[in-house]
């Protein structure tokens, strides 16, 4: 505990004094010894100059940051709540208006008119076969290929011809 | 040598932030009901607490908002058997805590080093000095004190600044950072060591 050679408190002794651990026997020479006291003091003036500065440092620093988010967010609430409602509207209106505009410009019973199939009557149905049989025909026309052209299936080549001879 | 020496609240706080129940909330506590209070109060000791805790200036003031946020969304946890400033001392921890682990803080501690500027610290010291030259020597002592900080361990740091600036009992700081009675004397002192021998009011032999 003590240092034999001086009669003081060891370092060790100090520093568990400093730390809050000393035992009642170097309480009672600290407070009896002004060298060591002296030695503890020393140090606990420094500290305090430490303690000022860092938490002066901390006070100004602490001026120039924003409210933390809580509070700020709790006085945004009906903010939010406006931006998320005209959000909202403008999207209603992006997609209503040109659906209000489009029903105004084609009436309902204009697009109903468009849409239901016409109903078969005996004339419809025979001028459809007319055009059907007319289809059909100008189809089955068989168009004349350049290879069986007249000309040419008549008149082979001359030299294919005298191959063909021999 | 804080006032509330009971350690029972530090248990309420857990390694993810604070206890959900809660047994009783005493009216001196009301403070925590008024988050400018709250700012006003606590954050510049919590800030500097940061600060010195991870090194980092800019993190540290993402972590105190985070930690006086948490706090006062989590107020009704708070118990009172234990000072506000450890409550919130506590939080601020696993916050930081939190940070350091994140991935995110490491990409970044890879790419940006800031570090507490130890002469802008110094410079803070309110002018109640008698002397311009008293001044000096006593700006000296707070470098010296920033500097020899720096050198310690993550944890030494951390006990030193709970006990000496935050003024936590050892059984509080081991409550809080989950750490044996016997180690946090053990940081304790390799601590004071460090310091007290660059201060020069440490004699070896």
């Amino acid at each position: 505990m003590k240092d034999e050679a001086t009669m003081h408190l060891s370092e060790e002794a100090l520093d568990d004094l400093l730390i809050g651990d000393g035992p009642a026997e170097s309480e009672a020479h600290l407070a009896a010894c002004p060298e060591c006291r002296a030695k503890v003091e020393a140090f606990q003036s420094d500290l305090a100059l430490f303690n000022k500065a860092t938490l002066c440092w901390g006070e100004v620093q602490s001026a120039t940051m924003p409210a933390p988010q809580a509070r700020s967010s709790a006085r945004r609430l009906p903010l939010a709540i406006a931006a998320w409602g005209a959000t909202v509207a403008g999207l209603l209106m992006a997609v209503g208006v040109p659906v209000w505009r489009h029903a105004e410009r084609f009436p309902a019973s204009h697009q109903a008119s468009s849409i239901a199939p016409t109903a078969d009557t005996e004339l419809q149905i025979a001028q459809d076969n007319e055009l059907l049989k007319a289809v059909d025909m100008a189809i089955n026309q068989e168009e004349a290929s350049p290879l069986s052209e007249p000309s040419l299936a008549a008149k082979p080549h001359s030299r294919h011809r005298q191959r063909q001879m021999k | 040598m804080g006032a509330y020496a009971g350690t029972e609240c530090l248990s309420a706080i857990s390694r993810n932030g604070i206890e959900s129940h809660c047994v009783k909330r005493p009216e001196a506590v009301s403070e925590l009901d008024d988050i400018d209070a709250l700012v006003r109060t606590y954050r510049a000791r919590i800030l500097r607490f940061v600060t010195y805790s991870t090194g980092d200036p800019d993190l540290a003031e993402t972590i105190t908002q985070d930690a006086l946020l948490k706090a006062y969304l989590g107020r009704k946890s708070f118990r009172g058997d234990c000072s506000v400033k450890t409550w919130l001392t506590g939080i601020a921890l696993n916050v930081t805590r939190d940070h350091l682990r994140s991935a995110k803080y490491k990409f970044w501690k890879k790419a940006k080093a800031t570090a507490v500027d130890v002469h802008e610290m110094a410079s803070f010291l309110p002018a109640d000095e008698a002397t311009p030259e008293r001044r000096i020597l006593a700006q000296e002592k707070v470098e010296q004190l920033t500097q020899t900080l720096e050198t310690l361990s993550p944890n030494q740091r951390k006990v030193f600044l709970m006990r000496f600036s935050e003024e936590m009992s050892v059984a509080e700081i081991g409550e809080m950072l989950g750490m044996p009675v016997n180690t946090v004397r053990t940081h304790l002192h390799r601590a004071l060591t460090a310091v007290r021998n660059k201060l020069g009011v440490r004699h070896e032999g």
